[in-house]
């Protein structure tokens, strides 16, 4: 049950025609106007991979990067432009869950249109029925119209009707994997379930910790180019890299939140210290990382705060202010001020982040005055086989009896 | 689950669904399927019969009027409905994999159905009336299956055009106007003139409705020219045929058109 996709190229039209386009477009002066705006666009350019049978592949980039067209070509929905690929197996998508729902209809009466998209016959839906609102959890609204279900609920029972089918490829997109943390969680363990199966799936996520868990393979994509083909861990490298290269380009101003001209305090320079490199410095998660701000008073200032996040993309996973710590800034306009904060040890999970700089008026204010987005860098290195997971926690692990004799 | 049988599947629910949700919300629920038909003939008895005082073939003018409305709702019903079936799901086209020619099939004939149940009414008409049908009233069969290949034929040319050109949704809107007046639904054909005779039998549906009320209503006198089949299967085959042609070459397209 593979996938081969052999030096596919899709071009998208980014023009649609209307028949006053066509009939202008046959005017001289009209089609010379028309021929100035781009027509068309290589949403995929000579990307080739292979899926092998009962395995996890995972389509990662930016938004716009073709991994849904990607998905999209694969189903058969469309034609590549050029180049082949060849699907094994009966096959599902996932994505717009729910999406042929009717509202005046009844949830039993929407399970049979959408079921039967997914590719589940009559029979099987009639013996399903119960379990699938079973596994929604939507026993008593079985014979409500979905326009009274919340979106949620809606999204329930689409993702309970796909739980239910039992396809040898499942393609899943992104879009799907919304909802609470509970609903994501049976999502993932019906995905785990799937896997153990030996399904074939492809995955379209931004999640990190999602395709490092689930994925053999992922392939990373920017403007339809294929960047990175391999492990997940390496192809979020590679993402993080393009990010970074992207953030670098559009960087000063960008980076500047809140009000800096009514700030008290200038954020002069941010190094960290006790890496290896001086750029972009890499530290072992046991190893200690040291900030230090270097500050000047712009005017007469006392009790002024400063805060550091410690940033994953767009996640914040630490944020701090030295006022928690009994140190409060107070200075005479025009004085330098240095501040330091050292975490011992690290213990962060292999990756690259950034330090957020946070300036605050007074220690009661809440919002930063001033707020510098990825004023510095640094990369985590990890032994291989660490452990998985965004943080790493300090452990340490123990026989207490048995299992130790050969 | 074979390929064909996912299509049927698919269809069913499709056409289940358009049936059930069209007369929930409604107040009037599904008497509507016998209310429009019904103001439609109200008004061809005021105009045509009363007013114009239209031929009729001999036959009692509603009798008249109401075989055509019949007909002619399924062939408005199946091309209107059908003309914006796919666009109108530009959502499931453009996000699931799925045999997209279900979606004009579908609407094709869930207005065969609502066609089936005025042809009830006709037949409550014809009693009130107290005529018998003709016992060649059999070959209605072939007459509708032929209607059936020209409407489809329409449909997919027209619904796979629509999700490429707009224009075309409101094309279909303005031609069904024209046609219906072309066509002897609410008069007879003998109202035509001589010299336009030529012209006005271009259109195939001429000699459908023509032998359709031959055939139920004995309006020819028993003479039945069934010949004149001819004519309209050949124009259904040739609208089928590019129907077929017009759909698949562009189906791969829709989900990044719709």
């Amino acid at each position: 049950m593979a996938i081969t996709v052999s030096g596919v190229w899709k071009r998208f039209r980014l023009r649609s025609e209307s028949l006053k386009e066509v009939v202008s477009g046959l005017l001289p002066r009209r089609r010379r106007r028309a021929a100035s705006r781009p027509k068309s666009l290589w949403a995929l350019s000579d990307v080739s991979f292979r899926v092998e049978p009962s395995s996890t592949f995972a389509l990662v980039g930016a938004n716009g990067s073709g991994k849904s067209t990607m998905l999209k070509l694969i189903a058969d929905m469309m034609k590549p432009t050029l180049g082949s690929i060849r699907v094994e197996g009966r096959l599902s998508l996932l994505s717009f869950l729910g999406g042929s729902f009717h509202g005046d209809l009844t949830g039993r009466e929407n399970v049979f249109l959408e079921g039967a998209l997914l590719g589940l016959s009559r029979q099987e839906l009639r013996a399903k029925l119960d379990a699938i609102f079973d596994f929604a959890g939507l026993e008593e609204f079985i014979d409500v119209p979905v326009k009274f279900y919340s979106s949620g609920m809606s999204l329930r029972l689409g993702f309970a009707i796909a739980a239910h089918i039992e396809p040898e490829v499942l393609l899943i997109d992104e879009a799907f994997a919304v909802g609470d943390t509970a609903f994501r969680d049976r999502c993932l363990g019906k995905m785990l379930a799937f896997k153990a199966a030996g399904t074939t799936m492809v995955l379209v996520s931004h999640e990190r910790y999602l395709v490092e868990q689930l994925c053999d393979t992922a392939l990373l994509l920017d403007h339809g180019r294929t960047i990175a083909l391999g492990r997940p861990d390496e192809a979020f490298a590679a993402y993080e890299r393009i990010n970074e290269a992207a953030e670098d380009e559009a960087e000063d101003d960008a980076d500047l939140d809140g009000e800096p001209q009514r700030s008290p305090l200038h954020i002069e320079r941010v190094e960290i210290s006790g890496g290896d490199g001086a750029d972009d410095p890499l530290f072992h998660p046991e190893s200690a990382l040291v900030a230090r701000v270097h500050l000047r008073a712009k005017r007469d200032v006392s009790g002024a705060s400063v805060g550091i996040q410690v940033a994953r993309e767009w996640h914040v996973l630490h944020g701090t202010r030295c006022n928690r710590q009994g140190i409060e800034i107070s200075a005479k306009a025009g004085d330098r001020v240095t501040i330091e904060l050292e975490y011992r040890p690290l213990a962060l999970a292999r990756g690259s982040y950034a330090l957020h700089v946070l300036v605050y008026e007074h220690r009661l204010a809440v919002e930063p005055v001033l707020a510098q987005k990825r004023a510095a860098r640094f990369r985590v290195t990890l032994p291989e086989a660490e452990g998985v997971g965004l943080v790493r926690l300090a452990h340490t692990w123990r026989l207490v009896n048995g299992g130790g004799a050969v | 689950m074979t390929s064909l049988s996912r299509f049927r599947d698919l269809l069913t629910q499709l056409i289940l669904r358009d049936l059930k949700s069209r007369y929930k919300q409604t107040f009037f629920g599904a008497l509507w399927v016998f209310g429009r038909p019904l103001v439609e003939l109200g008004v061809y008895v005021l105009v045509f019969g009363a007013f114009l005082r239209a031929p009729s073939d001999g036959l009692p003018y509603p009798l008249f009027a109401f075989s055509g409305v019949v007909l002619w709702s399924f062939i408005a019903g199946g091309i209107s409905r059908g003309a914006r079936s796919v666009q109108a799901e530009g959502g499931l086209v453009a996000h699931a994999p799925f045999p997209k020619a279900t979606l004009p099939i579908a609407a094709i004939i869930g207005a065969f159905i609502d066609s089936l149940l005025a042809a009830v009414m006709l037949i409550g008409l014809l009693v009130i009336e107290r005529v018998a049908p003709s016992p060649n009233a059999w070959l209605l069969l072939p007459i509708i299956a032929i209607l059936t290949i020209m409407v489809t034929g329409l449909v997919l040319i027209t619904s796979a055009l629509n999700v490429f050109y707009r224009d075309v949704g409101h094309l279909v809107d303005v031609a069904m106007r024209v046609w219906l007046l072309l066509t002897p639904v609410a008069y007879a054909q003998s109202v035509v003139p001589e010299r336009f005779q030529t012209f006005y039998n271009l259109n195939p549906l001429v000699a459908l409705f023509d032998l359709a009320r031959d055939a139920l209503l004995g309006t020819g006198g028993g003479a039945l020219h069934l010949s004149a089949m001819w004519y309209p299967l050949a124009m259904g085959l040739v609208f089928l045929g590019i129907g077929v042609l017009v759909f698949r070459a562009t189906e791969p397209y829709f989900a990044e058109s719709v």
